[in-house]
């Protein structure tokens, strides 16, 4: 048994001596590297600077080695992420010229889930709306990597193309959920002309399609689905998306969504659904409904009662009149009111 | 000397080798398991899409629990540093849990603190009553103090839940120092995975002798005391890499108290934070797991291998002896609280790896060196053990302990290099060696302190002694 120990303790001590001269070189050559770069990329960096903000010539820059290149183009990627306007589509410009999206485009189909990821980040970044990208980056989202999903869904957001509503909707739901924010997020950052579509998908059979889909139209402020949203809050089966629904309508909804909104809140519906019902009343400034909301105050539930409060508290002026008085009442709502006036007070004074 | 006790010396004795080179090696797998979570997540780094998650309207809005029992002198520090997170939407609930300090007027003056009314909130249940909700007279919608008789930082915690109006409830300690990007890195799970992420953690580091400017690490340095120079290697190989591993596998049971991101909804569901358990951080997490396998729901708890928090480590043996005891302590409390699930199919890889691993190589790793420590001379002593055998033997244990902490200390170089001196790593190398001579028998004596701790505080004064947290501060 000692001879046996004798061995490995030849081998841990080898262990020992080998990693730690596995970190010093590891570190050593990432030094390296860091010092190489920035001697390779010193002068040109200066020049892509220039160009970006002054719009100088790009000549010296497309005619930069490939080695060189490739080390700028990190640079070159984050800046574009800074720069708007003019710089920002003489850069795109530059960087298309030296076959950026074509590469992307390729690496988006090769092997190693990070460089395909790496290659839907950069087509987002250039967020150019050509036929072929939309295409590719539709078919990333059905990668097998979640990481390159993602990343799809995000570049295809930003590059905006109307295409992408249909493929966006269908991964949604499809083998590989991709995550219901970031289908949202796309579809809300879509141009303008996707807006027909994406409001006729508030009729799709599955629940998620529909509150990812309401969602993205609050943020786009939608008011073309007023009615739709309208007709999910009416009567839609499962109560979540009645509850997305209404908070839509919070944002979109215009007058016509205040007395379907006055009778979900006010009915035996579950709290959550109720309570957003109530909030989007005070998002929608909807005076009409403070006496409405001014009896939700005494809702037994505590969701629904403070989120009548707190819609009371946006309705100036007769929504924070009918607080002072149910503030000053003996009533259930008391402590609810009272506790929605006092912020009003202080946001109303800021 | 009989033969059946040197018989019985030399199994114990091999018995003991045989369970270091087991604890080794299952560290080892842990940082092997990590390794793979770090490259997978150094790549998400660069394509994560944290720019589009801070514009985005939907990113969930958060509420930041800050208990706080005498913090006068730095409260208002930490308030500042967390009102500075970058994340689109959140508030801030300090909790004054009693305070016999200036805590609350060191906040009133510097927020500019107005009473306001509140109205009361179901399913609140506090040991010490509340007594005033104050908020920031410019930022009513952003900052809130609470102030509450003393019950301990778990119930101070509770209040603050309970308070919160956030769907997620990112608890921290009032003493540590944020990343400006903690939120949004410990959210980001939460974001890509809605449905099923109920917790997430990030990493912790110690800030000892770091060079910190207006509340932020700007300069990762090792501290200049041995002391905390071991820990730092600690930290890296169980809180980094450890938590890593586990997480790889979907059986993380632990976030740090000092920053951890919950759904509220999950919390309150699972009863919140345990009012009679010392880790209550912890506990929490092996709850959530409790409860929502015996629910069947398909959940994830994550952890996030980015540093989001730094705390300051004991600088001295005094302070350090605490601490650890403490911590044992609370591990073995929450073992025995939830021994239903050790060794329990029904609990998954939970029940089957996780937690027999912590009752094996971290509840009873201290008894069993001691006990080798105590053994192993005993054994040369009554010459039943080679000499040769028994300095190679331990030779061995502690030099694959070493090389553990090497491993640790090269995945940090490759993935985070955060600690930019070569000066730094001459220390960090060294301090991998040191931390195995002396420093860990010295913490494994205590470590049996603290277990011993428990196990009469369960017979004799259980729920008395065990409020703990703040109570081994000075009370009132």
């Amino acid at each position: 048994m000692t001879g046996d120990l004798r061995w490995v303790l030849a081998g841990v001590a080898a262990a020992v001596v080998g990693m730690t001269v596995v970190i010093v070189l590891v570190r050593a050559a990432r030094h390296r590297r860091e010092r190489h770069r920035a001697a390779l990329t010193a002068g040109p960096r200066r020049e892509l600077l220039a160009f970006a903000a002054d719009g100088d010539d790009p000549a010296p820059l497309l005619a930069l080695p490939a080695p060189v290149w490739r080390e700028l183009l990190p640079t070159a990627v984050r800046l574009l992420g800074q720069v708007r306007g003019d710089a920002r589509a003489g850069l795109v410009d530059l960087l298309l010229r030296r076959g950026l999206a074509d590469e992307a485009l390729a690496d988006l189909r090769g092997r190693g889930a990070a460089r395909r990821a790496a290659a839907a980040q950069t087509l987002g970044d250039l967020a150019v709306a050509q036929p072929p990208i939309v295409a590719a980056l539709s078919r990333a989202l059905r990668d097998p990597d979640a990481d390159v999903r993602a990343a799809a869904v995000r570049a295809l957001g930003h590059v905006g193309d109307p295409a992408a509503v249909a493929p966006l909707l269908a991964a949604l739901t499809g083998r590989a959920r991709l995550p219901a924010i970031l289908v949202a997020d796309a579809l809300s950052a879509l141009d303008a002309a996707a807006e027909p579509e994406i409001v006729a998908a508030i009729g799709h059979a599955d629940p998620l399609v529909r509150m990812t889909v309401l969602d993205a139209l609050r943020v786009r402020r939608a008011v073309t689905a007023a009615r739709a949203a309208v007709a999910v809050l009416d009567g839609d089966p499962v109560p979540d998306v009645r509850r997305v629904a209404a908070t839509a309508l919070g944002v979109l909804g215009g007058r016509s969504a205040v007395p379907p909104l006055v009778e979900v809140a006010s009915s035996g519906a579950a709290p959550p659904l109720r309570a957003a019902a109530a909030v989007a009343l005070g998002e929608l400034g909807a005076r009409a409904a403070v006496p409405a909301l001014v009896r939700l105050l005494a809702d037994p539930g505590y969701e629904v009662a403070s989120a009548a409060a707190e819609s009371l508290a946006r309705l100036e002026p007769d929504g924070v009149r009918a607080l002072r008085v149910a503030a000053g009442t003996d009533g259930p709502g008391r402590a609810y009111a009272a506790q929605s006036l006092a912020l009003a007070e202080l946001r109303a004074a800021r | 000397m009989t033969g059946w006790l040197r018989e019985a010396l030399y199994r114990i004795d091999v018995a003991a080798m045989v369970y270091f080179l087991l604890l080794n090696t299952s560290y080892l797998i842990l940082l092997l398991l990590a390794s793979i979570e770090f490259a997978g997540h150094r790549r998400r780094t660069r394509y994560s899409g944290g720019d589009d998650m801070f514009r985005s309207p939907l990113t969930p809005p958060v509420s930041v629990i800050v208990p706080a029992y005498n913090e006068g002198p730095g409260i208002v520090e930490a308030v500042r540093s967390i009102m500075a997170l970058h994340y689109p939407r959140f508030e801030i609930v300090v909790v004054d849990d009693g305070s016999t300090d200036d805590t609350f007027t060191a906040l009133a003056a510097a927020f500019g603190l107005v009473e306001t009314p509140r109205a009361p909130v179901p399913g609140l249940r506090a040991l010490g009553a509340v007594r005033s909700v104050h908020v920031a007279a410019d930022e009513p919608d952003r900052l809130m103090v609470v102030r509450k008789a003393n019950g301990g930082k778990a119930d101070a915690l509770n209040v603050g839940i309970a308070l919160a109006s956030s769907p997620l409830v990112c608890m921290v300690d009032a003493d540590s120092l944020l990343d400006p990007e903690a939120l949004l890195t410990v959210a980001r799970p939460f974001a890509d995975d809605p449905l099923r992420v109920v917790a997430t953690g990030g990493v912790i580091r110690i800030v000892n002798d770091c060079e910190v400017v207006a509340g932020r690490v700007v300069g990762a340095r090792m501290p200049r005391r041995w002391l905390p120079r071991i820990q730092v290697i600690e930290y890296l190989r169980s809180f980094l890499l450890g938590r890593a591993g586990w997480s790889r596998v979907g059986s993380l049971v632990v976030i740090s108290g000092a920053f951890g991101l919950f759904r509220r909804d999950d919390v309150i569901a699972a009863g919140g934070m345990a009012t009679d358990c010392i880790g209550e951080d912890a506990e929490l997490v092996v709850r959530l797991h409790h409860t929502l396998r015996r629910a069947e729901r398909d959940y994830r708890v994550t952890f996030v291998s980015e540093p989001v928090s730094w705390s300051e480590a004991p600088n001295t043996w005094r302070v350090l002896r605490k601490q650890r005891a403490r911590w044992h302590r609370g591990l073995a409390e929450i073992i025995w609280r939830h021994r239903g699930m050790v060794f329990n199919p029904r609990y998954g890889r939970i029940g089957m790896i996780a937690m027999p691993w912590y009752l094996l190589f971290e509840l009873l790793a201290p008894v069993i060196e001691l006990a080798a420590l105590v053994l192993v001379p005993l054994g040369l002593a009554l010459s039943v053990v080679d000499i040769d055998f028994a300095w190679r033997f331990l030779l061995a244990s502690y030099g694959y302990a070493v090389v553990i902490s090497l491993v640790a200390l090269l995945a940090e170089e490759i993935a985070y290099h955060r600690y930019p001196r070569w000066r730094d790593l001459g220390i960090g190398l060294a301090a991998a060696v040191l931390e195995n001579v002396g420093y860990r028998q010295v913490l494994a004596l205590w470590q049996v302190e603290g277990l011993w701790a428990a196990v009469r505080g369960r017979r004799h004064v259980w729920g008395e002694m065990s409020r703990a947290g703040f109570v081994t501060r000075e009370r009132p």
